[in-house]
């Protein structure tokens, strides 16, 4: 059992980072650009709204069983959906500082528009969305595991949590640890990921307050 | 038009669109800011003071008129060929805490404008961080590794005003430096800001809602009122006969300690016009105690009545 397990918190890492490096940098820095076009940033507004307007499991569902279950397929999914809430996140805080006069008092010295979004934005907006990618983390490692139990998820012989609960489901009378412990060992995950998240969005919050 | 002439305002306009409207912030601005002057700018919230100043530093480009600064047209320059005329020209904002990034430390936001320069040696860098900051008075040693909120208002201030200083500029365009601090720190602020005119030779535009602020820093005073200038004269000339309704009016909303007459006008009443339908004719006819129907009629122009004293009224209180 524990073999499988650290190999799948392995393999979880690596899925998780490649998620979210994918859902990350396109999102953030799309906004940023596009704060300074309105027009595009309204275009690309009713891009991530239509995004949102799709049924979540049940595209994943059909996307990953026609294109096939593997763990580029399942990356991008997963991405796909949260690309939307950290560009929502980073809009909203970008749109909150660059009215701040620092912003303007960077124009008014010269700098270019690269070196205010580098320099006086992205710091600035790059908390709360660190803050707020924890707790995207452990949704994205509920909805794989959500895939997994419903059989879109990784093929063996890569091992993911909710594959081995739907592999214990058979056995659940007889044995109910092989489903007992990937359980537990994910909801421990997203518990703590959870709770971290909250906390680092609190000390986020009092610190932007008494700035 | 002197020879020493540092900053040219022509006829500027700056209009914005809101909810499909077009309106005018300020229109027809025109002023002459001679090198080692002081000139003040006053009048009513939303008058179109940090519109003024905002376009005078090309954030935005006035839509018409010109702005040149040491004869040089800035309008139509782009933002690449801004940059070395920045240096020369510098703002002061009203929030001093909103105008320093909360992430970064003192030393870096000081030294911002030299990094733009594309300055690159650090001992330098320190130096003049270190000179400035002695300058205003703040404690190089324990301020530079320091963040913005680790400071009161006043220190970021002077934070402000360090980093406007570090390019030794000319022009310091001043949007109500003075109006979010404390009584007793505005005292403190202008000192600073005239001990620092006198240091660096520097020119001030100085902005500010408080008459009693502008009195006591500018050699001359405009009055702006709904996006145009009603009365330009020298400082004291404006205080003790003002010519405009509207200045009088100002002046008689404004104590002075040993005053004897309190009314040198009727003080001002009613609410500023939208400037989304400012009124036709004088915009301060629906406040003027002496408006009449021509005041409706006939937009009074910006004339001279007497030397180095202009006034846009039909009727004004004083010359001619």
């Amino acid at each position: 059992m524990s073999p499988a397990i650290s190999l799948s918190s392995e393999s979880k890492a690596r899925e998780i980072s490649a998620i979210k490096t994918s859902a990350f940098s396109p999102g953030i820095f799309y906004r940023h650009l596009c704060q300074f076009h309105d027009a595009q940033s309204s275009a690309v507004s009713i891009l991530i709204d239509s995004i949102l307007a799709f049924p979540n499991i049940v595209l994943a569902i059909a996307i990953l069983f026609y294109a096939g279950a593997n763990i580029f397929n399942l990356v991008l999914v997963i991405s796909f959906y949260t690309i939307p809430q950290f560009t929502r996140i980073s809009r909203a805080n970008t749109m909150l500082y660059a009215q701040r006069e620092f912003v303007v008092a960077a124009r008014a010295q010269g700098a270019s528009h690269l070196r205010i979004i580098l320099r006086e934005l992205l710091p600035n907006v790059i908390v709360p969305v660190a803050a707020y990618s924890l707790l995207i983390m452990s949704f994205t490692i509920g909805l794989e595991g959500t895939l997994s139990f419903l059989g879109v998820g990784l093929p063996p012989p890569d091992p993911t949590w909710g594959q081995m609960i739907s592999d214990g489901i058979e056995e659940l009378e007889d044995d109910p640890f092989i489903s007992f412990v990937p359980s537990f060992f994910m909801f421990m995950t997203i518990l703590s990921l959870n709770l971290m998240g909250d906390r680092m969005r609190q000390f986020t919050d009092v610190k932007a307050s008494s700035a | 038009m002197t020879d020493n002439t540092l900053l040219e305002v022509e006829d500027i306009t700056v209009e914005y669109v809101t909810q499909g409207h077009r309106f005018a912030a300020i229109s027809g601005v025109t002023l002459d800011i001679a090198e080692g002057e002081t000139v003040g700018l006053v009048g009513e919230s939303g008058c179109g003071k940090s519109t003024t100043a905002r376009a005078i530093i090309q954030l935005p480009t006035p839509t018409a008129g010109k702005v040149r600064f040491e004869g040089q047209e800035l309008t139509e320059l782009s933002h690449a060929e801004m940059r070395p005329i920045r240096q020369r020209l510098q703002i002061i904002f009203q929030d001093p805490v909103s105008s320093l990034n909360p992430r970064r430390r003192v030393k870096d936001i000081i030294a911002e404008p030299l990094f733009i320069s594309g300055m690159k040696d650090k001992a330098e860098i320190d130096r003049k961080v270190r000179e400035v900051l002695n300058a205003v008075s703040m404690d190089p040693d324990i301020t530079m590794d320091r963040r913005p909120h680790q400071f009161s208002g006043g220190q970021c201030q002077r934070i402000c005003i360090a980093r406007a200083l570090i390019m030794e500029p000319k022009l310091i365009v001043c949007d109500e430096p003075v109006s979010a601090l404390d009584v007793s720190v505005q005292a403190q602020i202008l000192n600073l800001l005239e001990d620092m005119k006198e240091r660096y030779g520097l020119t001030l535009l100085f902005i500010s809602h408080d008459l009693a602020v502008v009195k006591n820093i500018s050699d001359r005073v405009a009055v702006m009122y709904l996006g145009k200038f009603c009365e330009l004269a020298d400082s004291a000339r404006i205080y003790e006969a003002p010519a405009h309704p509207y200045t009088a009016g100002l002046m008689a909303t404004f104590p002075e300690i040993g005053d004897k007459v309190t009314n040198s006008g009727p003080a001002l009443t009613g609410e500023i016009p939208s400037p989304l339908n400012p009124p036709s004719g004088c915009r301060f006819r629906t406040r003027c105690p002496q408006a009449e129907e021509k005041c409706a009629a006939e937009e009074p122009e910006f004339r001279e009545i007497e030397p180095g004293h202009l006034v846009a009224c039909h009727f004004p209180l004083v010359g001619e």
